[in-house]
């Protein structure tokens, strides 16, 4: 009874050991930024699928909060020398105050007008990140300084893969504890019908905003650790496109699952690079997939495994 | 003593007076029964207690305390809870998990302490399953805890609700139309439920157009059309008031 909340459940120990073997699989530095990048998205869809997939509150501006933390991480390590810890804790205060307030009117719409709205503040970003050139570095964007923690520099592949590694493992936990507790439960409820959550007792908008606010933290620490891993960051990062691909991540994964938003941030990240022996036919074949498994599968890729448990139980 | 007072409550909906100064005391333990025609104003009414409506005029008092346009959420705290006509039940939740969702105010929802499975947490997780289930066996519903709620027929979710609602321990509990779209057995089984809850002291204010459920078992009726009291008293009473018979029963008798 003492320790059962280290309790660690099969998924778990799978992912643990999958993300164990794959650095025995990656040849060299290109496929170590492959597998870091899907780790990352995989964190942020992680957070974006706790507010789109439990809570039922859609946004397309995901993509602009991760790459406005990063910049703010960014530009107060490089430009103002702080601590890299130090200026990622700080983005994501900032940026938690950006989406309390944020948040306050946009989490009033619903459906597609919320789209409408998130889609809009995540414009509104990605310009300001263009323009503000003095800040910024403009459409060029600007080189990072380096990572450390505490000291302890941060300066070759396995040791960015095992910090992504170590980040998505406890992210995928503590999103199991949250969805099975009394606090996960509400968001469900949120999701499956407002009205119950008010009838028992549920203040909505607090949690609306709550889940809005922790899922556009977590998209800035994970943005803004990309950009120190890539040692450079661009607006293109924030741009409309990126936020629509986080959505299409976890949709394409399974919408409410949680390793549905792991898999999709990692096929839809990964799927790309191995296109690329198509040249010119690489986008139309990616599309093509895209489509195919939405049709085949509406509910993600995930599905797989209900359909596996089903046909395992009836034998 | 009277547990709910409602004193002289208007809601308008553009030019239609919804609910037109309505006032009546439910008294405390007894099952007190709201009917009339459709688009009386039965639901708006409850909406309006249970403040998913705002309230134009007039007030709402519980137990001596006003809770006219207290907001939602705010009621259950005071152990107010209510069912819903189309129900709310969350189907992508299991039985269990809906019920549990009753026992929302009690549970500690602290973010750190959920994510960390702090044990106090798991504590409380068990503790309230099993409460649950007691009151899952009660209805006979232990054997459907952990199905989908998607999965289930209506009759079950109507008893689903009333559980939830249960689950809240309330003082009053507002069932809208708690047995409408069910068969025959169904209807017992709730009717009998009613009474059990009844007797064990929650007050019921309950709306319904099954009448021989509403004669049986209710102890006093309002009768309610176009937004206004028709009238008011125990279930003879009501079923030989000519006014009631002319607006609601459309001539005849009623059969207790």
């Amino acid at each position: 009874m003492g320790n059962k909340g280290l309790f660690l459940d099969r998924g778990i120990v799978i992912t643990i050991i999958i993300l164990s073997v794959i650095p025995f699989l990656l040849q060299n530095s290109f496929h170590y930024e492959i597998a870091i990048m899907c780790m990352l998205n995989a964190v942020i869809c992680i957070g974006l699928n706790m507010l789109v997939g439990y809570t039922g509150q859609i946004s397309l501006g995901h993509g602009a909060f991760a790459g406005l933390g990063a910049y703010v991480a960014v530009i107060l390590s490089t430009t103002y020398e702080f601590d890299p810890v130090l200026s990622i804790l700080v983005a994501c205060t900032v940026l938690a105050i950006i989406a309390f307030f944020v948040s306050k009117p946009i989490l009033k719409l619903e459906g597609h007008y919320l789209a409408m709205g998130t889609l809009a503040v995540g414009i509104i970003i990605s310009i300001v990140l263009n323009n503000e050139d003095e800040l910024t570095g403009g459409p060029d964007g600007m080189g990072v300084s380096e990572f450390n923690i505490l000291g302890y520099v941060f300066e070759n592949d396995i040791q960015w893969y095992i910090l992504s590694a170590m980040f998505l493992v406890f992210s995928i936990w503590a999103l199991q504890n949250v969805i099975n507790s009394p606090f996960g439960r509400i968001l469900r409820c949120i999701r499956d019908s407002e009205t119950a959550a008010k009838a028992i007792g549920a203040d909505v908008p607090y949690y609306k905003t709550f889940v809005f606010v922790i899922s556009v933290v977590i998209a800035t620490a994970a943005g803004s650790l990309y950009s120190y891993y890539t040692g450079f960051i661009s607006p293109e990062e924030s741009g409309f496109m990126r936020s629509i691909e986080l959505v299409v991540m976890i949709v394409f994964g399974g919408l409410g699952r949680i390793y549905g938003a792991v898999i999709g941030a990692v096929i839809i990240t990964a799927l790309p690079q191995f296109l690329t022996f198509l040249h010119d036919y690489e986008h139309m074949v990616f599309g093509a997939i895209i489509i195919f498994v939405m049709v085949v599968m509406p509910k993600g890729i995930v599905s797989i495994f209900d359909v596996l448990k089903v046909s395992k139980d009836k034998k | 003593m009277s547990l709910l007072k409602i004193d002289g409550i208007c809601k308008s909906f553009g030019g239609l007076n919804a609910v037109d100064n309505i006032s009546f005391e439910v008294e405390e333990g007894t099952i007190h029964a709201l009917i009339g025609p459709n688009g009386a104003g039965k639901t708006t009414l409850v909406n309006m207690i249970s403040g998913i409506y705002s309230i134009d005029e007039g007030n709402i008092f519980f137990n001596d305390e006003n809770i006219t346009n207290v907001p939602t959420h705010k009621l259950v705290s005071k152990h107010i809870m209510r069912t819903f006509q189309n129900l709310e039940i969350c189907e992508n939740m299991t039985v269990m998990e809906n019920v549990m969702l009753g026992f929302n105010i009690q549970m500690s929802k602290n973010l750190l302490k959920c994510s960390f499975q702090f044990e106090s947490i798991l504590d409380d997780e068990e503790k309230y399953t099993h409460i649950a289930l007691s009151h899952l066996k009660r209805v006979g519903l232990e054997n459907v805890a952990d199905t989908l709620c998607s999965d289930l027929s209506y009759g079950i979710l109507k008893k689903v609700e009333i559980v939830r609602a249960l689950a809240i321990n309330p003082k009053l509990l507002l069932l809208d139309e708690p047995v409408a779209g069910l068969n025959g057995t169904e209807t017992t089984e709730i009717a009998n439920i009613i009474k059990e809850i009844s007797q064990e002291g929650v007050t019921v204010l309950l709306i319904e157009h099954d009448m021989k459920m509403i004669m049986s078992i209710s102890d006093k009726i309002t009768v309610i059309n176009f937004g206004q009291k028709l009238a008011e008293g125990t279930p003879q009473e009501i079923s030989t008031n000519p006014k009631v018979i002319q607006a609601y029963l459309g001539g005849g008798t009623l059969h207790a």
